[in-house]
């Protein structure tokens, strides 16, 4: 097996319920303020209006916002990319047409489930075909690919809720092995009444703001957003004279072979993909400054999450950003690597909003407070319906 | 970049397995059936390729398949004669990837969660149907039925799915992350996409697919499933042939592969607008073939375009095109059988604004 993976991280971008930049999500964060609210784009039947984390329309790009040519999801990705050009220091002459790769989670934009057109179809209609040809225009990473004139490959990955800390460690082997010099990389994903129902449907959304790995979690917010890294091999960073600001380290992928919907009781995927991430990163233990787990805040995810983490990485200071986000779906690992990256400059994570009361049932409780963390390292996991298991290390700037 | 292919699971409108797909590519005959497509005119009878998943019993007890939609269902037939075909059902699963490729995903089942609350009262919504409509409810469901623990990733890129997968599929093989993978291709039909399908080209006038008659509206609808059991070595005995290369991108730019010694197999599947993408670079000096008219349209056909490469390869035969199809003087058709004289085969898919996949195929 290889031993670490060089692909730097030269810029990030980032928007969600928490900002509409990763400077301002981090400033929200370390703040503690959070603010789910009950769905404004869209109506529900529910007697209960769950809350979510949704992004307000002033944060999106200009030229996107009144327009309805492409999905919100893939507005978010460019709103995100945008914000990671600049961070990265990238014209887009620089980039446009040359094999610079793209690889984007989602869950939701990838779908063909426009609800209108849907419901005029089911009403024995013949509804027109707009939404469609939005749809098919909206594939997030050939969107992005088309915006900044890309020509390497592009991958939109759909492994539910891990389906961007898949993209993003499926970028980073594209630079190790040569495939790329440059992989735009991330997840985007948007809210809807159809994962709103889904959810809900399932009985894991909770009423009221999230508790992740509280005694008394219900369940998850839902929420939206995106986030984008730059990813870099060595030789095209240092020919442009630009310090990265993270390396992905390794990327750890696995399968429970469980259960389409609940994770593996003992969480055994879970632990493959961390030591698997673990080994391809050559990280020990006291590198490791802090894990931002999946946490959700369903029963289920955490208590195999806190069995994990206490298991193989005892000890190490974690915490769920999902109290602050919503579960961003297919957004969810890009969004938390992005965070992971800003926490790892700061040396110190946010506390675990949502946190009040250690559950018994769990040996680890997450940070419940700010908290300064040491070490070089940082572990982003996450995992999906169908049993995926994702697991990225990020290392700060000296690797 | 390079892969060997140590076994094929295919099914679709042709049938299942190889053999029926090797008989049906020597044949050049594939029967469509009906499908009833709700249109601006009325109900309307259009023909498609449509698979059976029969046979998927011959591999899982009934009760295992009682919650899995057609789209799972497709993808683990596949998976599963991929297995057979490769002589290994009792495969190491601990080290083995899942790579599926899918345009539309499960189609069926999101239209089964959507009917299940759309008609006014969303607390009906199914869980069931929504779990099954998630994209990697397939290679999930490979996964749990088969206990293969290793990295599951499931793409989805339209057109381009099958390239873009397979690069991650041949990269975690480069990486040393999984000694095997399972590389599939899964789409299915749907009743959503049968009206789409309609509003966008019209009523099926013919009854052949025309893959070469570029400016024609000739495509019929398919749906199918086939999967690769790839690794990095070659077994001795085993193997269809390695997958040399594989270039994808969405963008214009797309260079065609050197024509010397190679075959082409073309992903033009009787959609004009993406035919016309193929006027741009298929000349008289390359040699073309297509298959498309035995499987129909589908996203994730390409996947059929290579295993008919892998089974030239195994007979040492380019095959003859299907029947009726027209073949044009002005382009450089293989009109008969005969010898394959060639080192390589290049699928090669191009659809709508610039976007490219070739994947070139060896014999080993």
């Amino acid at each position: 097996m290889r031993q670490r993976i060089p692909a730097a991280i030269t810029g990030v971008g980032c928007i969600c319920g928490v900002g509409g930049t990763l400077g301002e999500c981090i400033e929200t964060l370390f703040e503690g303020r959070r603010n789910p609210l009950p769905p404004l784009r869209f109506t529900s039947t529910h007697d209960v209006r769950y809350p979510v984390f949704e992004v307000p329309e002033a944060a999106i790009r200009p030229e996107l916002k009144n327009t309805d040519h492409i999905s919100l999801t893939s507005k978010l990705a460019i709103t995100a990319a945008y914000e990671a050009f600049i961070d990265a220091g990238l014209e887009i002459h620089e980039v446009k047409g040359k094999k610079v790769g793209v690889c984007i989670g989602t869950t939701v934009g990838s779908v063909m489930n426009d609800l209108p057109f849907y419901a005029e179809f089911h009403k024995g209609g013949t509804p027109e075909i707009g939404a469609i040809n939005r749809f098919l225009r909206s594939n997030p990473s050939a969107l992005i690919a088309r915006e900044f004139g890309l020509t390497g490959p592009c991958q939109t990955v759909v492994n539910a809720c891990s389906s961007s800390t898949d993209a993003i460690g499926i970028g980073a082997s594209w630079i190790q092995s040569g495939l790329c010099e440059m992989v735009i990389a991330g997840g985007a994903d948007e809210l809807s009444l159809v994962t709103y129902n889904g959810f809900i449907s399932m009985m894991i959304a909770d009423e009221n703001p999230c508790k992740p790995f509280d005694r008394d979690r219900k369940g998850l917010n839902l929420g939206e957003g995106s986030a984008i890294l730059i990813l870099e091999s060595e030789h095209s960073w240092v020919q442009r004279h630009k310090t990265p600001r993270a390396i992905v380290l390794g990327y750890g992928s696995s399968s429970d072979a469980h259960h389409l919907t609940a994770p593996h009781p003992h969480g055994e995927g879970l632990k493959r993909a961390l030591i698997e991430a673990m080994s391809f990163s050559g990280a020990k233990l006291d590198e490791i400054a802090f894990v931002n787990a999946h946490g959700t805040g369903t029963p289920d995810n955490d208590r195999v999450e806190s069995k994990v983490l206490s298991e193989l990485l005892p000890g190490v200071p974690f915490v769920s950003t999902k109290g602050y986000t919503g579960h961003t779906l297919g957004a969810a690992g890009a969004i938390e690597a992005a965070f992971t990256v800003a926490c790892l400059e700061r040396s110190m994570i946010p506390g675990n909003a949502g946190f009040a009361n250690p559950d018994p049932d769990l040996p680890a409780t997450p940070a419940k407070i700010p908290t300064v963390v040491k070490g070089s390292m940082a572990i982003s996991q996450s995992l999906a319906f169908g049993g995926c298991n994702g697991v990225l290390i990020i290392g700060n700037r000296g690797g | 970049m390079e892969a060997f292919v140590q076994g094929i699971g295919i099914v679709g409108g042709f049938g299942t397995g190889m053999e029926a797909f090797s008989s049906t590519l020597a044949t050049g005959l594939s029967e469509t059936q009906v499908v009833t497509v709700q249109t601006p005119d009325g109900a309307k009878e259009m023909p498609a390729f449509l698979a059976d998943t029969s046979g998927l019993e011959a591999f899982v007890e009934k009760k295992t398949l009682r919650r899995m939609d057609h789209y799972s269902r497709m993808a683990l037939l596949g998976a599963y004669l991929a297995l057979e075909n490769a002589g290994i059902l009792n495969i190491d699963r601990r080290r083995l990837g899942i790579v599926v490729a899918s345009g539309y995903g499960a189609s069926r089942s999101t239209c089964a969660f959507l009917d299940s609350f759309i008609d006014g009262n969303d607390a009906f919504s199914s869980p069931t149907h929504f779990s099954n409509s998630v994209h990697n409810a397939a290679a999930a469901n490979i996964s749990i039925t088969l206990g293969v623990t290793g990295p599951c990733l499931t793409v989805s890129q339209f057109e381009m799915s099958v390239p873009s997968a397979l690069i991650s599929a041949i990269e975690w093989l480069k990486e040393g992350r999984v000694e095997k993978v399972l590389f599939g291709a899964v789409d299915e039909y749907s009743d959503i996409l049968g009206y789409c399908w309609h509003r966008f080209h019209g009523h099926q006038k013919g009854i052949v697919v025309d893959p070469f008659l570029f400016h024609e509206q000739t495509a019929i609808l398919g749906e199918g499933a086939a999967f690769f059991l790839l690794s990095l070595e070659q077994e001795t005995g085993t193997s269809y042939g390695r997958i040399e290369d594989v270039n994808t991108q969405c963008t214009d730019g797309f260079e065609c592969p050197d024509a010397d010694q190679t075959v082409f197999i073309l992903g033009a599947d009787g959609n004009k607008s993406w035919g016309q993408q193929y006027e741009r670079y298929v000349t008289k000096n390359i040699r073309i073939a297509s298959y498309t008219p035995l499987y129909g349209s589908f996203p994730t056909n390409m996947a059929f375009d290579m295993a008919a490469a892998f089974s030239s390869f195994r007979i040492g035969k380019i095959y003859a095109p299907a029947a009726g199809i027209s073949c044009l003087s002005s382009l450089n058709i293989i009109k008969e059988e005969q010898p394959l004289d060639v080192e390589k085969i290049c699928c090669l898919k191009l659809a709508s604004k610039g976007e490219s996949g070739a994947i070139t195929i060896t014999h080993g």
